[in-house]
């Protein structure tokens, strides 16, 4: 089973690269084939392993909404909290689309030392066995299984699983970080409300086309003399060096057009589109992953227009909007701090008048 | 009376308190000496935000020793006589802590006001790209709570007897010992480390100095 | 007679090596009085008591008709002390200490402190630091009697000093107690001193008081008698036999509340007074520290 699953694995990762040097559709089609192809070499590795070891230790099936889990008898009671909260939260992420999960059932497994105990499937979730524990592996791996079901090209864009946020404050503060520190003039000016460059930022346009606005010349040099060990660099050694020595930007440009896609660092954090994906499923209801997923083939802001329910624009707009609005706590003395800090100052100063040497 | 034990204190402690309030203009002023309009373009936000952060961390340590000192310098020329004096005088003898007390306090107003005045110098020098602000008055602020909380602190350990000092380092070194010795027993029980979160975590006395010491921050 | 210091009962313990035991002790108001014993024997500790530095155990100090225990300040306020270590601050000029206490003093007379500044040669400008151990001492004194004390507690206050820095500084504080009627309480171990200038005198010895009277029968009551043939047993005599030593058939007697018609007893007794020796204060001091020191009179 294994080599089954590394090769399927190897030929996903390997995708990233294809998509580089072939025409976009006939990669994609070929990525799903490859997709299927590990659908079926899980399901039959699964069979073999339960042939092989026999029974494993007991469990039982818990299902709530699509989610179907086996759970070791022993953490029967925090599993079942864990799940439902679980399922709760992928509802309401994923909404009709969730039911999509109902296909793969997650086998939870408790962390004995680094390996798996005899009989169970290598994709099993392990888990320490605690409440939270159980919570947080469970959507994580319900999230990776949504996100296989994905195509290609969302997922490429993306940059990995949209994992449902148990923190909805957080990833809007990490992307306002973001938009201020980029190193990227495209995330600035998408911080001062350039819907175009936000455009930009976020990738919806090719990387070679987006070279060039992504980053500015400096930035582009260091990029090239940061990925210069890199094999299609190398082969490009006279541009690289006149890029990285000679300050050539156009053999700059030159190279970056040339690496893979995914050799060239994101304006923007991971986060930037999953909270874009986010507030386009918060705006389109129930039904937006569907329709996300369904609009498979289309460029990203359509697609995240079609489940947002709204044009392109007007979902940048609001997005920006919730974004600026989670600027993170600025510099300041939270006033709790402060009158602490005075009644500690005003105890010790008590203190001081109560020591013995004072009575 | 007040008067006077402020002259006396101030006359004692004006070294420091002239040294403290330079230092606590320049740290500001220096930490975006490198931020000047003209090289605006060539700084990255996020290499002036790490090099403000580096800055950022004199300021409690100004703040801690700066407190260190006056409340050492507070107490000292009254250790020297052990006492005697200030004990002799016609005063409730807690209106002549809290003299003394009130005295240092007001001292260690000046570097915090220099702080201030070089913070809201640097603000308006440096060229703050979007989306980050300078805090001059905040970090005033903390820096001035802090300065407190570590003077009343260092002050009541000032003030206490030698027997009473003994006491509270006798503990400290007992809890040391302790930590080594079950760390060599392979015990793993941990005592320093809860009892420093306690008293730098929230409410704990010096959490005001785990706070952001940022001039400029998002 | 009404009492500026009234001790009664003070129980105080230093450690395990140290205490004062039932220590009774009256200062007559307007008396000046000599509070003698030897290094160690309880003097300064007394003194931080009666002015608050020490809490004893029990019994109770009155000064000026205050309860130390309770009304410390207001008793500090008409109270001048000179202590036995100079204690002002190093930093300060002669000026500014006088300014810093005269701040904590409603009473304090600038125009004495002055003319006192200039009776003792004391420069305003000069830092504490930089006088000697006289001018320190005068400088003392000066605080002490700018604030015009009801009492003066003085200890030690002229040790170390030299003769010429003691008789200004004693000169001064006798000035002010003849204008001001003021008590003074002098703890020191220079029995001549006080035998000059005290009208009473106090005797402590390890933690407790073993005598106090007026100078005056302290100096004219211990006394040292030569006698012919004495007696084997002294028997019921009307003095105090501190101390007897024979010396080829005579003895020497030291005795305490000696009267000139007492020489009665030793023709009752077949025995003859040859000698009355005067004793000077420090001879009486040394015999009475002796004879508390050892009880029984040796035979």
């Amino acid at each position: 089973m294994s080599r089954v699953a590394l090769t399927a694995l190897l030929a996903v990762a390997c995708a990233g690269e294809i998509a580089a040097q072939a025409p976009a559709s006939a990669l994609r089609a070929r990525i799903d084939r490859l997709e299927r192809a590990l659908g079926w070499a899980e399901a039959a590795a699964h069979r073999i392993d339960s042939l092989e070891h026999g029974q494993p230790e007991p469990t039982d099936t818990l299902i709530v909404g699509a989610l179907h889990v086996l759970v070791p008898r022993g953490i029967l009671p925090q599993a079942r909290v864990a799940v439902t909260q679980s399922w709760s939260v992928l509802d309401s992420a994923f909404g009709t689309a969730a039911v999509r999960l109902s296909g793969r059932p997650f086998d939870l497994v408790m962390m004995r030392g680094s390996t798996l105990p005899p009989g169970r499937r290598s994709d099993a979730v392990l888990t320490t066995g605690t409440e939270a524990d159980i919570r947080q592996r469970v959507l994580w791996s319900a999230a990776h299984a949504m996100s296989v079901q994905s195509d290609s090209a969302l997922r490429v864009w993306m940059g990995g699983a949209l994992v449902p946020e148990h923190d909805p404050a957080r990833e809007p503060r990490a992307v306002y970080l973001a938009l201020v520190t980029a190193p990227s003039p495209a995330a600035r000016r998408c911080f001062q409300r350039d819907l175009g460059a936000c455009r930009i930022a976020l990738g919806f346009t090719p990387v070679a086309d987006a070279i060039t606005d992504w980053y500015d010349a400096e930035r582009r040099r260091v990029i090239v003399s940061e990925i210069s060990f890199l094999e299609p660099v190398q082969r490009m050694r006279g541009a690289a060096r006149a890029c990285v020595e000679q300050r050539q930007d156009a053999d700059c440009v030159a190279v970056l057009r040339r690496v893979p896609a995914t050799a060239v660092p994101a304006p923007l954090p991971a986060s930037a589109r999953y909270s874009l994906i986010r507030h386009a499923l918060k705006l389109g209801g129930r039904d937006a992953y569907a329709r996300l997923l369904a609009a498979a083939g289309r460029p990203i802001d359509q697609r995240l227009a079609a489940a947002a329910g709204v044009p392109a624009d007007t979902l940048l707009r609001r997005w920006h909007a919730d974004i600026i609005a989670a600027r993170p706590q600025p510099v300041t003395v939270d006033p709790r701090g402060a009158w602490m800090a005075l009644a500690w100052g005003l105890a010790f100063g008590l203190v001081a008048l109560r020591s013995s040497r004072w009575r | 009376m007040f008067r006077m034990i402020l002259f006396t204190q101030w006359k004692w402690a004006r070294a420091v308190v002239a040294l403290g309030a330079v230092i606590a203009f320049a740290l500001p002023v220096l930490s975006v000496g490198q931020f000047g309009r003209e090289q605006a373009s060539r700084w990255e936000v996020q290499a002036m935000l790490s090099s403000i952060q580096s800055w950022g961390v004199l300021y409690p340590v100004v703040a801690g020793l700066l407190a260190l000192l006056i409340a050492v310098l507070t107490w000292s020329p009254d250790h020297r006589g052990r006492h005697v004096y200030a004990l002799t005088l016609p005063v409730p003898r807690w209106h002549y802590v809290l003299g003394r007390f009130g005295a240092g306090a007001l001292l260690l107003a000046a570097p915090v006001i220099a702080l201030w005045a070089g913070a809201l110098i640097a603000a308006a020098a440096a060229s703050i790209p979007p989306g980050l602000q300078a805090y001059p008055t905040m970090l005033a602020l903390r820096f001035s709570l802090a300065v407190l909380v570590a003077y009343a602190l260092l002050f009541a350990v000032a003030s206490a007897t030698t027997r009473t000092a003994g006491y509270v380092l006798g503990v400290l070194a007992a809890l040391i010992l302790v930590e080594v010795l079950l760390s060599v027993a392979d015990v793993n029980v941990h005592i320093l480390g809860p009892a420093l979160m306690r008293v730098f975590l929230w409410p704990g006395p010096l959490e005001i100095f785990t706070g952001r010491w940022m001039l400029i921050d998002v | 007679m009404s009492h500026a210091i009234d001790i009664r009962d003070l129980h105080y313990r230093a450690g395990k090596a140290f205490e004062i035991r039932d220590l009774q002790l009256r200062v007559p108001t307007g008396s000046l009085y000599g509070f003698l014993g030897p290094n160690g024997s309880g003097k300064t500790t007394t003194v931080r008591l009666l002015l608050g530095l020490l809490r004893p155990l029990r019994g109770t100090i009155l000064v000026l008709g205050a309860d130390v225990a309770s009304q410390i300040p207001r008793i500090l306020a008409r109270t001048g002390y000179v202590p036995e270590q100079p204690h002002l601050y190093p930093t300060l000029t002669v000026g500014e200490a006088q300014r810093f206490h005269a701040a904590f003093y409603p009473t304090w007379d600038w125009a004495w402190a002055g003319e006192l500044a200039g009776q003792f040669g004391l420069d305003r400008d000069r830092r504490l630091a930089q006088l000697s151990k006289g001018e320190m001492g005068k400088l003392e004194m000066l605080l002490a009697l700018a604030q015009r004390p009801e009492l003066l507690v003085l200890d030690e206050p002229t040790d170390g000093l030299d003769p010429v820095v003691r008789r200004d500084v004693l000169a001064a504080l006798l000035d002010y107690v003849s204008q001001h009627n003021a008590t003074v309480f002098i703890s020191s171990h220079l029995v001549h001193e006080l035998e000059r200038i005290c009208d009473w005198v106090g005797v402590m010895d390890r933690g407790r008081l073993v005598a106090e009277l007026p100078m005056q029968s302290f100096k004219n009551g211990i006394k040292r008698l030569r006698v012919v043939n004495p007696p084997a047993l002294p028997g019921d005599t009307p003095f105090v036999v501190l101390a007897r030593e024979a010396n080829a058939g005579v003895e020497t007697w030291t005795v305490r509340g000696w009267q000139g018609p007492m020489q009665a007893y030793f023709e009752g007794v077949g025995a003859s007074l040859r000698e009355v020796i005067d004793l000077d204060l420090e001879e009486g001091f040394v015999e009475l520290l002796r004879t508390f020191r050892e009880p029984a009179p040796p035979v």
